[in-house]
Protein backbone atom coordinates (compact mmCIF):
# COMPACT_ATOMS: atom_id res chain seq x y z
CA UNK A 1 0.00 0.00 0.00
CA UNK A 2 1.61 3.10 -1.33
CA UNK A 3 0.75 5.41 1.83
CA UNK A 4 4.34 7.06 1.94
CA UNK A 5 3.69 9.77 -0.17
CA UNK A 6 5.49 12.45 2.12
CA UNK A 7 6.65 15.70 0.60
CA UNK A 8 8.89 14.83 -2.74
CA UNK A 9 11.56 16.95 -1.15
CA UNK A 10 12.17 14.62 0.76
CA UNK A 11 12.88 11.94 -1.37
CA UNK A 12 15.87 11.42 -3.97
CA UNK A 13 16.98 14.29 -6.08
CA UNK A 14 16.17 12.79 -9.55
CA UNK A 15 13.53 11.11 -10.38
CA UNK A 16 13.56 8.62 -13.69
CA UNK A 17 9.55 8.18 -14.97
CA UNK A 18 9.04 5.13 -17.31
CA UNK A 19 5.77 5.68 -19.80
CA UNK A 20 3.77 3.87 -22.13
CA UNK A 21 1.48 1.43 -22.81
CA UNK A 22 2.95 -2.68 -22.82
CA UNK A 23 0.00 -3.39 -24.68
CA UNK A 24 0.60 -1.82 -27.47
CA UNK A 25 4.25 -3.46 -28.39
CA UNK A 26 6.87 -1.17 -28.42
CA UNK A 27 5.30 2.01 -26.65
CA UNK A 28 5.95 -0.21 -23.92
CA UNK A 29 10.14 0.58 -24.55
CA UNK A 30 10.00 3.34 -22.09
CA UNK A 31 8.21 1.28 -19.41
CA UNK A 32 10.64 -1.74 -19.77
CA UNK A 33 13.57 0.36 -19.50
CA UNK A 34 12.45 2.21 -16.17
CA UNK A 35 12.09 -1.44 -14.61
CA UNK A 36 15.74 -2.28 -15.68
CA UNK A 37 17.11 0.85 -14.01
CA UNK A 38 14.91 0.00 -10.96
CA UNK A 39 17.01 -3.49 -10.60
CA UNK A 40 20.26 -1.57 -11.17
CA UNK A 41 19.47 0.28 -7.38
CA UNK A 42 21.32 3.74 -8.31
CA UNK A 43 21.30 5.51 -5.02
CA UNK A 44 19.50 9.01 -5.21
CA UNK A 45 16.94 7.74 -8.37
CA UNK A 46 13.58 7.20 -7.34
CA UNK A 47 11.29 5.83 -10.45
CA UNK A 48 8.73 5.08 -11.43
CA UNK A 49 6.01 4.19 -14.08
CA UNK A 50 3.31 5.59 -15.49
CA UNK A 51 0.81 5.69 -18.17
CA UNK A 52 1.54 8.90 -19.89
CA UNK A 53 -1.43 11.00 -18.34
CA UNK A 54 -0.18 14.77 -18.56
CA UNK A 55 -1.37 15.81 -15.05
CA UNK A 56 0.19 12.86 -12.94
CA UNK A 57 3.39 13.24 -14.56
CA UNK A 58 3.11 16.96 -13.63
CA UNK A 59 2.39 15.89 -9.91
CA UNK A 60 5.28 12.85 -10.35
CA UNK A 61 8.41 15.04 -11.20
CA UNK A 62 6.78 17.95 -8.71
CA UNK A 63 9.62 19.02 -6.17
CA UNK A 64 12.38 16.91 -7.53
CA UNK A 65 15.86 19.01 -9.20
CA UNK A 66 15.73 16.43 -12.09
CA UNK A 67 13.60 14.67 -14.08
CA UNK A 68 14.61 12.08 -16.60
CA UNK A 69 11.14 10.62 -18.86
CA UNK A 70 11.29 7.29 -21.13
CA UNK A 71 9.26 7.05 -23.73
CA UNK A 72 8.35 5.41 -26.69
CA UNK A 73 8.94 7.79 -30.20
CA UNK A 74 7.63 7.80 -33.46
CA UNK A 75 9.66 9.42 -36.14
CA UNK A 76 10.39 7.42 -39.23
CA UNK A 77 13.54 7.05 -37.90
CA UNK A 78 15.71 3.91 -37.70
CA UNK A 79 13.66 1.37 -34.78
CA UNK A 80 16.16 1.42 -31.89
CA UNK A 81 17.27 5.49 -32.87
CA UNK A 82 17.50 7.01 -28.56
CA UNK A 83 16.19 10.69 -28.88
CA UNK A 84 17.12 13.16 -26.44
CA UNK A 85 15.51 16.51 -25.53
CA UNK A 86 17.21 18.68 -22.48
CA UNK A 87 13.87 20.76 -22.19
CA UNK A 88 15.04 23.69 -20.58
CA UNK A 89 17.61 24.22 -23.95
CA UNK A 90 15.03 23.04 -26.52
CA UNK A 91 11.53 22.37 -27.08
CA UNK A 92 10.19 19.26 -27.79
CA UNK A 93 8.65 17.70 -30.90
CA UNK A 94 5.26 17.05 -30.43
CA UNK A 95 5.20 14.96 -33.93
CA UNK A 96 7.83 12.52 -31.94
CA UNK A 97 5.92 11.60 -29.27
CA UNK A 98 1.90 12.65 -29.40
CA UNK A 99 0.56 9.78 -31.88
CA UNK A 100 2.02 6.94 -29.31
CA UNK A 101 -0.03 7.96 -26.71
CA UNK A 102 -4.26 7.91 -26.51
CA UNK A 103 -4.30 10.46 -24.19
CA UNK A 104 -4.44 13.71 -25.90
CA UNK A 105 -3.55 15.85 -22.61
CA UNK A 106 -0.02 14.04 -22.01
CA UNK A 107 3.67 14.32 -22.01
CA UNK A 108 4.00 17.77 -24.68
CA UNK A 109 1.30 19.59 -22.93
CA UNK A 110 2.48 18.72 -19.39
CA UNK A 111 5.73 19.84 -20.35
CA UNK A 112 4.09 23.35 -21.98
CA UNK A 113 1.52 23.52 -19.02
CA UNK A 114 4.37 23.06 -16.57
CA UNK A 115 6.24 25.97 -17.74
CA UNK A 116 3.37 28.44 -17.73
CA UNK A 117 2.57 27.36 -13.94
CA UNK A 118 6.12 27.11 -13.23
CA UNK A 119 5.99 23.42 -12.13
CA UNK A 120 9.02 21.93 -14.05
CA UNK A 121 11.86 19.67 -12.38
CA UNK A 122 14.94 22.74 -12.75
CA UNK A 123 16.31 20.18 -15.62
CA UNK A 124 14.08 17.67 -17.26
CA UNK A 125 15.34 15.59 -19.98
CA UNK A 126 13.37 13.11 -22.46
CA UNK A 127 14.45 10.03 -23.87
CA UNK A 128 12.61 8.86 -27.11
CA UNK A 129 13.22 5.62 -27.86
CA UNK A 130 11.79 4.93 -31.57
CA UNK A 131 9.67 1.97 -31.78
CA UNK A 132 8.62 -0.02 -34.82
CA UNK A 133 5.63 -2.09 -33.94
CA UNK A 134 2.64 -0.12 -31.85
CA UNK A 135 0.11 -2.76 -32.55
CA UNK A 136 -1.99 -4.72 -30.15
CA UNK A 137 1.19 -7.06 -28.62
CA UNK A 138 2.75 -7.82 -25.25
CA UNK A 139 6.65 -7.26 -25.68
CA UNK A 140 8.99 -5.47 -27.19
CA UNK A 141 10.72 -5.93 -30.59
CA UNK A 142 14.24 -7.47 -30.66
CA UNK A 143 15.80 -4.14 -31.90
CA UNK A 144 13.92 -2.02 -29.51
CA UNK A 145 15.20 -4.76 -26.67
CA UNK A 146 18.35 -4.14 -27.69
CA UNK A 147 18.61 -0.38 -28.07
CA UNK A 148 16.99 -0.18 -24.01
CA UNK A 149 20.70 -1.88 -22.88
CA UNK A 150 22.23 1.17 -24.87
CA UNK A 151 19.99 4.16 -23.69
CA UNK A 152 20.01 2.34 -19.83
CA UNK A 153 23.97 2.43 -20.25
CA UNK A 154 23.79 6.35 -21.34
CA UNK A 155 21.96 7.02 -18.57
CA UNK A 156 24.50 5.52 -15.87
CA UNK A 157 27.04 7.12 -17.81
CA UNK A 158 24.90 10.71 -17.60
CA UNK A 159 23.96 10.26 -13.91
CA UNK A 160 27.32 9.03 -12.69
CA UNK A 161 28.85 12.31 -14.94
CA UNK A 162 26.24 14.11 -12.81
CA UNK A 163 27.13 13.83 -9.78
CA UNK A 164 30.84 14.23 -10.10
CA UNK B 1 -22.38 26.18 -48.92
CA UNK B 2 -25.38 23.40 -49.96
CA UNK B 3 -22.99 20.36 -50.39
CA UNK B 4 -20.09 19.63 -48.00
CA UNK B 5 -18.37 16.93 -45.73
CA UNK B 6 -17.28 17.44 -42.31
CA UNK B 7 -14.06 15.22 -41.63
CA UNK B 8 -12.20 15.43 -38.71
CA UNK B 9 -9.47 12.61 -38.97
CA UNK B 10 -8.25 12.55 -34.93
CA UNK B 11 -10.52 13.88 -32.81
CA UNK B 12 -8.66 15.44 -30.61
CA UNK B 13 -9.28 16.29 -26.58
CA UNK B 14 -11.06 12.46 -26.55
CA UNK B 15 -9.36 9.02 -24.82
CA UNK B 16 -8.12 7.08 -27.54
CA UNK B 17 -8.15 7.86 -31.34
CA UNK B 18 -11.50 8.15 -33.47
CA UNK B 19 -13.15 9.74 -36.30
CA UNK B 20 -15.95 11.67 -37.20
CA UNK B 21 -17.68 11.72 -40.52
CA UNK B 22 -20.60 13.82 -41.85
CA UNK B 23 -21.96 14.32 -44.86
CA UNK B 24 -24.58 17.43 -46.22
CA UNK B 25 -26.11 16.85 -49.38
CA UNK B 26 -28.63 19.82 -50.48
CA UNK B 27 -28.48 21.22 -47.02
CA UNK B 28 -29.67 18.19 -45.65
CA UNK B 29 -27.31 15.82 -43.20
CA UNK B 30 -27.66 12.53 -45.14
CA UNK B 31 -25.02 10.67 -42.77
CA UNK B 32 -23.26 11.08 -40.07
CA UNK B 33 -20.37 8.00 -38.81
CA UNK B 34 -18.67 8.54 -35.24
CA UNK B 35 -15.72 6.00 -36.13
CA UNK B 36 -13.29 3.79 -34.00
CA UNK B 37 -10.49 2.38 -35.79
CA UNK B 38 -7.96 1.62 -33.25
CA UNK B 39 -8.09 -2.88 -33.77
CA UNK B 40 -10.07 -4.05 -31.02
CA UNK B 41 -8.71 -5.14 -28.11
CA UNK B 42 -7.98 -9.08 -27.21
CA UNK B 43 -8.60 -8.54 -23.39
CA UNK B 44 -11.82 -11.01 -23.37
CA UNK B 45 -9.44 -13.75 -25.19
CA UNK B 46 -6.56 -13.03 -22.94
CA UNK B 47 -9.29 -13.59 -20.21
CA UNK B 48 -9.94 -17.11 -21.17
CA UNK B 49 -8.07 -19.87 -19.34
CA UNK B 50 -6.53 -17.26 -16.62
CA UNK B 51 -7.71 -17.92 -12.93
CA UNK B 52 -11.12 -16.25 -11.74
CA UNK B 53 -8.83 -14.08 -9.33
CA UNK B 54 -6.88 -12.52 -12.43
CA UNK B 55 -10.12 -10.62 -13.88
CA UNK B 56 -9.83 -7.57 -12.09
CA UNK B 57 -5.99 -6.87 -12.55
CA UNK B 58 -5.73 -7.68 -16.30
CA UNK B 59 -9.16 -5.98 -17.10
CA UNK B 60 -7.70 -2.95 -15.19
CA UNK B 61 -5.17 -2.44 -18.35
CA UNK B 62 -8.04 -1.85 -20.37
CA UNK B 63 -8.10 1.89 -19.29
CA UNK B 64 -5.36 4.36 -17.57
CA UNK B 65 -8.14 6.52 -16.57
CA UNK B 66 -10.92 4.21 -15.26
CA UNK B 67 -9.11 1.00 -13.82
CA UNK B 68 -11.40 1.19 -10.87
CA UNK B 69 -14.64 0.62 -12.99
CA UNK B 70 -13.31 -2.62 -14.30
CA UNK B 71 -11.82 -4.09 -11.39
CA UNK B 72 -15.03 -3.27 -9.85
CA UNK B 73 -17.18 -4.63 -12.53
CA UNK B 74 -15.03 -7.95 -12.59
CA UNK B 75 -14.94 -8.44 -8.87
CA UNK B 76 -18.70 -7.82 -8.84
CA UNK B 77 -19.19 -10.66 -11.51
CA UNK B 78 -17.14 -13.14 -10.01
CA UNK B 79 -18.51 -12.78 -6.15
CA UNK B 80 -22.13 -13.05 -8.44
CA UNK B 81 -20.73 -16.39 -9.77
CA UNK B 82 -19.68 -17.49 -6.81
CA UNK B 83 -22.85 -16.74 -4.80
CA UNK B 84 -20.79 -14.18 -2.44
CA UNK B 85 -21.72 -10.77 -1.14
CA UNK B 86 -19.71 -8.02 0.02
CA UNK B 87 -20.62 -5.53 2.56
CA UNK B 88 -20.00 -3.05 5.27
CA UNK B 89 -16.82 -1.42 5.18
CA UNK B 90 -15.25 -3.29 2.35
CA UNK B 91 -18.36 -2.47 0.28
CA UNK B 92 -17.77 1.00 1.75
CA UNK B 93 -13.93 0.84 0.37
CA UNK B 94 -14.97 -0.10 -2.70
CA UNK B 95 -16.86 3.04 -3.09
CA UNK B 96 -14.48 5.59 -1.78
CA UNK B 97 -12.09 3.97 -4.28
CA UNK B 98 -14.41 4.32 -7.12
CA UNK B 99 -15.23 7.91 -6.00
CA UNK B 100 -11.41 8.72 -5.72
CA UNK B 101 -11.85 7.67 -10.31
CA UNK B 102 -14.97 10.18 -10.56
CA UNK B 103 -12.71 12.89 -9.42
CA UNK B 104 -9.87 12.45 -11.00
CA UNK B 105 -11.82 11.33 -14.24
CA UNK B 106 -14.61 14.36 -14.27
CA UNK B 107 -12.05 16.93 -13.19
CA UNK B 108 -9.49 16.01 -15.99
CA UNK B 109 -12.56 16.02 -18.60
CA UNK B 110 -14.66 19.44 -17.29
CA UNK B 111 -11.19 20.93 -17.11
CA UNK B 112 -8.64 20.02 -19.37
CA UNK B 113 -10.48 18.58 -22.12
CA UNK B 114 -14.33 19.73 -22.46
CA UNK B 115 -13.76 22.93 -20.84
CA UNK B 116 -12.02 24.65 -23.69
CA UNK B 117 -14.18 24.05 -26.27
CA UNK B 118 -16.76 26.08 -24.98
CA UNK B 119 -14.15 28.66 -24.06
CA UNK B 120 -13.08 29.16 -27.45
CA UNK B 121 -9.28 27.80 -26.62
CA UNK B 122 -7.69 25.00 -28.79
CA UNK B 123 -6.54 23.33 -25.30
CA UNK B 124 -6.17 23.55 -21.80
CA UNK B 125 -2.84 25.10 -22.23
CA UNK B 126 -4.12 28.12 -23.70
CA UNK B 127 -6.36 28.14 -20.61
CA UNK B 128 -3.78 28.01 -18.17
CA UNK B 129 -2.06 31.12 -20.09
CA UNK B 130 -5.05 33.32 -19.02
CA UNK B 131 -5.95 31.73 -15.69
CA UNK B 132 -3.41 30.18 -14.28
CA UNK B 133 -5.24 30.11 -10.98
CA UNK B 134 -8.03 28.26 -12.41
CA UNK B 135 -6.09 25.41 -14.07
CA UNK B 136 -3.86 24.75 -10.34
CA UNK B 137 -6.88 24.49 -8.63
CA UNK B 138 -8.64 21.79 -11.00
CA UNK B 139 -4.86 19.89 -10.78
CA UNK B 140 -5.29 20.09 -6.89
CA UNK B 141 -8.70 18.55 -6.96
CA UNK B 142 -8.09 16.02 -9.42
CA UNK B 143 -4.91 15.37 -7.53
CA UNK B 144 -7.11 14.58 -4.45
CA UNK B 145 -9.16 11.65 -6.30
CA UNK B 146 -5.50 10.02 -7.06
CA UNK B 147 -5.03 10.21 -3.22
CA UNK B 148 -8.08 8.44 -3.04
CA UNK B 149 -6.96 5.66 -5.42
CA UNK B 150 -3.39 5.42 -3.68
CA UNK B 151 -4.00 5.12 -0.38
CA UNK B 152 -7.11 2.68 -0.97
CA UNK B 153 -5.81 1.41 -4.09
CA UNK B 154 -1.88 0.78 -3.59
CA UNK B 155 -0.95 3.07 -6.43
CA UNK B 156 -3.19 5.53 -8.97
CA UNK B 157 -3.03 4.60 -12.02
CA UNK B 158 -3.78 0.85 -12.44
CA UNK B 159 -4.20 0.07 -8.41
CA UNK B 160 -3.22 -3.64 -7.60
CA UNK B 161 -5.24 -3.72 -3.90
CA UNK B 162 -8.69 -4.55 -5.38
CA UNK B 163 -9.23 -8.32 -5.24
CA UNK B 164 -12.51 -11.08 -5.50
CA UNK B 165 -13.85 -10.73 -1.88
CA UNK B 166 -12.85 -7.21 -1.32
CA UNK B 167 -8.98 -5.79 -0.72
CA UNK B 168 -5.39 -7.61 -0.09
CA UNK B 169 -4.92 -4.62 2.28
CA UNK B 170 -6.64 -2.28 4.21
CA UNK B 171 -5.78 1.47 4.94
CA UNK B 172 -6.66 2.71 8.88
CA UNK B 173 -8.42 4.78 9.86
CA UNK B 174 -5.73 7.20 10.47
CA UNK B 175 -4.58 6.80 7.00
CA UNK B 176 -8.02 7.91 5.65
CA UNK B 177 -8.37 10.37 7.68
CA UNK B 178 -5.12 12.11 6.31
CA UNK B 179 -7.11 12.62 3.39
CA UNK B 180 -9.58 14.91 4.91
CA UNK B 181 -8.17 17.96 5.15
CA UNK B 182 -7.63 17.97 1.47
CA UNK B 183 -11.35 16.81 0.55
CA UNK B 184 -12.75 19.50 2.53
CA UNK B 185 -10.85 21.75 0.15
CA UNK B 186 -12.08 19.88 -2.55
CA UNK B 187 -15.85 19.97 -1.67
CA UNK B 188 -15.65 24.42 -1.67
CA UNK B 189 -13.32 24.35 -5.01
CA UNK B 190 -15.56 21.59 -7.22
CA UNK B 191 -18.83 23.39 -5.51
CA UNK B 192 -17.33 26.44 -7.33
CA UNK B 193 -16.52 24.11 -10.30
CA UNK B 194 -20.28 23.93 -10.68
CA UNK B 195 -20.84 27.81 -10.94
CA UNK B 196 -18.13 28.50 -13.20
CA UNK B 197 -19.12 25.81 -15.49
CA UNK B 198 -22.67 26.76 -15.28
CA UNK B 199 -21.89 29.94 -16.43
CA UNK B 200 -20.81 28.59 -19.86
CA UNK B 201 -22.75 29.12 -23.42
CA UNK B 202 -24.78 25.74 -24.33
CA UNK B 203 -25.47 25.20 -27.82
CA UNK B 204 -29.16 24.21 -28.29
CA UNK B 205 -29.77 20.14 -28.59
CA UNK B 206 -32.22 18.14 -27.02
CA UNK B 207 -33.66 15.01 -28.10
CA UNK B 208 -36.07 12.11 -26.56
CA UNK B 209 -33.32 10.05 -25.15
CA UNK B 210 -33.60 6.65 -23.14
CA UNK B 211 -31.43 7.15 -20.64
CA UNK B 212 -30.00 3.93 -18.92
CA UNK B 213 -28.32 3.93 -15.61
CA UNK B 214 -28.12 1.60 -12.89
CA UNK B 215 -31.09 3.02 -9.74
CA UNK B 216 -30.11 2.48 -6.16
CA UNK B 217 -32.98 2.26 -3.01
CA UNK B 218 -30.59 3.64 -1.08
CA UNK B 219 -28.04 5.79 -2.96
CA UNK B 220 -26.54 7.48 -5.62
CA UNK B 221 -25.62 4.60 -8.24
CA UNK B 222 -21.57 3.60 -8.63
CA UNK B 223 -22.17 -0.03 -8.27
CA UNK B 224 -25.04 -2.24 -7.36
CA UNK B 225 -29.00 -1.36 -7.76
CA UNK B 226 -30.64 -2.67 -10.90
CA UNK B 227 -30.53 -1.41 -14.48
CA UNK B 228 -33.39 1.27 -15.17
CA UNK B 229 -34.44 3.72 -17.89
CA UNK B 230 -36.92 6.83 -18.04
CA UNK B 231 -38.62 4.68 -20.33
CA UNK B 232 -39.93 1.73 -18.60
CA UNK B 233 -36.75 -0.17 -17.86
CA UNK B 234 -36.14 -2.19 -14.82
CA UNK B 235 -34.08 -5.12 -15.04
CA UNK B 236 -31.69 -6.66 -12.57
CA UNK B 237 -28.11 -6.68 -14.04
CA UNK B 238 -28.06 -10.08 -14.89
CA UNK B 239 -30.71 -9.72 -17.10
CA UNK B 240 -28.48 -7.43 -19.19
CA UNK B 241 -28.82 -9.84 -22.44
CA UNK B 242 -31.94 -10.21 -22.27
CA UNK B 243 -32.22 -6.60 -23.10
CA UNK B 244 -29.34 -5.27 -24.60
CA UNK B 245 -27.30 -6.16 -27.48
CA UNK B 246 -24.38 -5.21 -29.47
CA UNK B 247 -24.02 -4.90 -33.04
CA UNK B 248 -20.85 -5.05 -35.65
CA UNK B 249 -20.71 -1.69 -38.39
CA UNK B 250 -18.14 -1.59 -40.92
CA UNK B 251 -17.12 2.09 -39.71
CA UNK B 252 -16.30 1.23 -36.37
CA UNK B 253 -14.19 -1.20 -34.36
CA UNK B 254 -16.40 -1.22 -31.67
CA UNK B 255 -19.22 -3.01 -31.52
CA UNK B 256 -22.61 -0.35 -31.17
CA UNK B 257 -24.68 -1.37 -28.32
CA UNK B 258 -28.66 -1.33 -28.77
CA UNK B 259 -31.60 -2.05 -26.52
CA UNK B 260 -32.93 -5.15 -28.07
CA UNK B 261 -36.29 -3.55 -30.44
CA UNK B 262 -35.90 -0.18 -28.74
CA UNK B 263 -32.46 0.92 -30.49
CA UNK B 264 -29.82 3.31 -29.04
CA UNK B 265 -29.33 4.66 -25.55
CA UNK B 266 -27.38 7.23 -23.05
CA UNK B 267 -25.28 5.69 -20.73
CA UNK B 268 -23.23 8.18 -18.31
CA UNK B 269 -23.46 11.42 -15.75
CA UNK B 270 -26.22 12.48 -17.85
CA UNK B 271 -28.07 9.57 -17.20
CA UNK B 272 -27.30 8.91 -13.66
CA UNK B 273 -28.22 12.33 -12.75
CA UNK B 274 -31.72 12.71 -14.93
CA UNK B 275 -32.32 9.15 -13.22
CA UNK B 276 -31.25 9.13 -9.42
CA UNK B 277 -30.91 13.09 -8.48
CA UNK B 278 -32.83 12.05 -5.66
CA UNK B 279 -30.07 10.07 -4.68
CA UNK B 280 -27.55 12.83 -4.72
CA UNK B 281 -26.32 14.09 -1.22
CA UNK B 282 -26.91 17.77 0.49
CA UNK B 283 -24.36 19.91 -1.52
CA UNK B 284 -24.80 18.26 -4.88
CA UNK B 285 -28.47 19.01 -4.93
CA UNK B 286 -27.52 22.27 -3.64
CA UNK B 287 -25.80 23.47 -6.18
CA UNK B 288 -27.40 21.80 -8.67
CA UNK B 289 -30.62 24.26 -7.21
CA UNK B 290 -28.61 27.17 -7.16
CA UNK B 291 -27.69 26.67 -11.18
CA UNK B 292 -30.94 25.40 -11.11
CA UNK B 293 -30.16 22.54 -13.14
CA UNK B 294 -32.24 20.21 -10.42
CA UNK B 295 -34.83 19.38 -12.48
CA UNK B 296 -32.73 17.74 -14.46
CA UNK B 297 -31.24 18.00 -18.03
CA UNK B 298 -31.83 16.94 -21.57
CA UNK B 299 -28.95 18.84 -23.15
CA UNK B 300 -25.78 16.77 -23.53
CA UNK B 301 -23.88 19.63 -23.51
CA UNK B 302 -24.87 20.27 -20.27
CA UNK B 303 -22.92 17.25 -19.52
CA UNK B 304 -20.20 19.83 -18.00
CA UNK B 305 -21.93 21.05 -15.70
CA UNK B 306 -23.24 17.72 -14.16
CA UNK B 307 -20.25 16.06 -14.47
CA UNK B 308 -19.23 18.71 -12.11
CA UNK B 309 -22.11 18.25 -9.54
CA UNK B 310 -21.30 14.51 -9.57
CA UNK B 311 -17.77 15.99 -8.43
CA UNK B 312 -19.44 17.78 -5.68
CA UNK B 313 -21.23 14.75 -4.91
CA UNK B 314 -18.17 12.28 -4.95
CA UNK B 315 -15.88 14.68 -2.39
CA UNK B 316 -19.01 14.65 -0.31
CA UNK B 317 -19.66 10.89 -0.34
CA UNK B 318 -15.62 10.10 0.17
CA UNK B 319 -15.93 12.42 3.04
CA UNK B 320 -18.92 10.57 4.77
CA UNK B 321 -17.45 7.29 4.01
CA UNK B 322 -13.74 8.26 5.99
CA UNK B 323 -16.00 10.04 8.87
CA UNK B 324 -17.84 6.58 9.53
CA UNK B 325 -14.90 4.22 8.74
CA UNK B 326 -13.96 1.53 10.92
CA UNK B 327 -11.29 -0.55 10.18
CA UNK B 328 -12.49 -4.31 9.41
CA UNK B 329 -10.99 -6.96 10.93
CA UNK B 330 -10.30 -8.70 7.55
CA UNK B 331 -9.38 -7.52 4.36
CA UNK B 332 -11.30 -9.45 2.17
CA UNK B 333 -14.00 -12.53 2.41
CA UNK B 334 -13.12 -15.87 1.10
CA UNK B 335 -14.76 -16.62 -2.13
CA UNK B 336 -14.62 -20.88 -3.28
CA UNK B 337 -14.76 -20.83 -6.93
CA UNK B 338 -17.96 -22.64 -8.55
CA UNK B 339 -18.99 -23.33 -12.28
CA UNK B 340 -21.13 -21.08 -13.26
CA UNK B 341 -22.14 -17.44 -15.26
CA UNK B 342 -22.38 -14.00 -13.85
CA UNK B 343 -22.52 -10.68 -14.45
CA UNK B 344 -21.02 -7.60 -12.66
CA UNK B 345 -21.98 -3.72 -13.66
CA UNK B 346 -20.54 -0.68 -11.95
CA UNK B 347 -21.07 3.00 -13.14
CA UNK B 348 -17.57 4.10 -14.79
CA UNK B 349 -17.32 7.85 -15.15
CA UNK B 350 -18.64 7.51 -18.47
CA UNK B 351 -21.32 5.04 -17.74
CA UNK B 352 -22.62 1.77 -16.91
CA UNK B 353 -19.28 -1.06 -17.39
CA UNK B 354 -20.83 -4.39 -17.52
CA UNK B 355 -18.63 -7.81 -16.96
CA UNK B 356 -20.18 -11.52 -18.06
CA UNK B 357 -17.51 -14.37 -17.18
CA UNK B 358 -18.16 -18.45 -17.58
CA UNK B 359 -16.01 -20.04 -15.00
CA UNK B 360 -15.37 -24.00 -14.15
CA UNK B 361 -15.21 -25.32 -10.70
CA UNK B 362 -11.24 -24.72 -10.17
CA UNK B 363 -12.27 -21.23 -10.90
CA UNK B 364 -10.82 -21.69 -14.42
CA UNK B 365 -12.14 -18.47 -16.96
CA UNK B 366 -13.82 -20.40 -19.58
CA UNK B 367 -15.69 -16.85 -21.41
CA UNK B 368 -15.93 -12.96 -21.31
CA UNK B 369 -17.72 -10.44 -22.16
CA UNK B 370 -16.91 -6.94 -21.10
CA UNK B 371 -19.17 -4.04 -22.21
CA UNK B 372 -17.25 -0.39 -21.90
CA UNK B 373 -19.28 2.60 -21.71
CA UNK B 374 -18.29 4.47 -24.65
CA UNK B 375 -19.18 1.36 -27.19
CA UNK B 376 -22.91 1.87 -26.03
CA UNK B 377 -23.09 5.68 -26.40
CA UNK B 378 -21.63 5.10 -30.21
CA UNK B 379 -25.41 5.22 -31.93
CA UNK B 380 -26.06 7.94 -29.57
CA UNK B 381 -23.28 10.34 -30.39
CA UNK B 382 -23.84 9.64 -34.00
CA UNK B 383 -27.68 10.58 -33.74
CA UNK B 384 -26.72 13.75 -31.96
CA UNK B 385 -24.30 14.94 -34.51
CA UNK B 386 -27.21 14.33 -37.23
CA UNK B 387 -29.41 16.54 -35.14
CA UNK B 388 -26.74 19.19 -34.67
CA UNK B 389 -25.46 19.85 -38.21
CA UNK B 390 -29.06 19.80 -39.07
CA UNK B 391 -29.95 22.60 -36.59
CA UNK B 392 -26.28 24.87 -37.69
CA UNK B 393 -26.28 24.05 -41.12
CA UNK B 394 -25.30 27.39 -42.12
CA UNK B 395 -22.44 27.87 -40.11
CA UNK B 396 -19.01 27.58 -42.36
CA UNK B 397 -17.33 24.19 -41.88
CA UNK B 398 -14.57 25.06 -39.47
CA UNK B 399 -17.58 26.06 -37.07
CA UNK B 400 -19.37 23.31 -37.32
CA UNK B 401 -16.36 20.92 -36.77
CA UNK B 402 -15.40 22.68 -33.45
CA UNK B 403 -19.33 22.21 -32.81
CA UNK B 404 -19.19 18.52 -33.41
CA UNK B 405 -15.71 18.02 -31.82
CA UNK B 406 -17.60 19.48 -28.88
CA UNK B 407 -20.44 17.29 -28.82
CA UNK B 408 -18.64 14.37 -29.01
CA UNK B 409 -16.86 15.23 -26.04
CA UNK B 410 -20.02 15.60 -24.48
CA UNK B 411 -19.79 12.16 -24.04
CA UNK B 412 -16.44 11.88 -22.56
CA UNK B 413 -15.70 8.86 -24.86
CA UNK B 414 -12.82 6.57 -23.61
CA UNK B 415 -12.29 4.73 -26.92
CA UNK B 416 -9.24 2.92 -25.94
CA UNK B 417 -11.60 1.35 -23.47
CA UNK B 418 -14.31 0.67 -26.19
CA UNK B 419 -11.71 -1.12 -27.90
CA UNK B 420 -10.31 1.55 -29.58
CA UNK B 421 -8.78 5.48 -31.07
CA UNK B 422 -10.53 8.98 -32.66
CA UNK B 423 -10.82 10.73 -36.61
CA UNK B 424 -13.83 14.53 -37.93
CA UNK B 425 -15.32 14.76 -41.31
CA UNK B 426 -17.95 16.94 -42.58
CA UNK B 427 -18.81 16.36 -46.52
CA UNK B 428 -21.03 18.76 -47.94
CA UNK B 429 -22.27 17.76 -51.99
Amino acid sequence: MSNKAPSPRSLAPIIIIGIGNEFRGDDGAGLVAAELLKAENIAGVEIKQESGEGAILMECWQGYHTAIILDAARSGANPGTIHRYEIQQQPLPRSLFNSCSSHAFSLVEAIEMGKLLNKLPRRLIVYGIEGKFFGMRLGLSPEIQEAIHNLIRQIKNELSSSVS
Amino acid sequence: MKNSTIKVDYLARVEGEGSLYVKIKNNKVVDAKFGIFEPPRFFEAFLRGRKFTEAPDITARICGICPMAYQTSAVLAMENICGVKVEGQLRELRRLIYCGEWIESHILHVYMLHAPDFLGYQDAIQIAKDHPELVKNALRLKKIGNEIISVVGGREIHPINVKVGGFYKVPSKKQLLGLVEELKWALDASIETVKFMAKLNFPDLEQDYEYVSLRHPDEYPIFDGRLVSNKGLDIAVDEYDKYFAEEHVKHSNALQGVMKERNNYFVGPLARYNLCFDKLSTSAKQVARAVKLDKGTNNPFKSIIVRSIESVYAVEESLRIIKNYEMPEKPSIEVVPRAGIGYGCSEAPRGICVHRYKIDDNGNILDAKIVPPTSQNQKTIESDLRQLVSRNIRLSDAKLTWLCEQAVRNYDPCISCATHFLKLNIERE
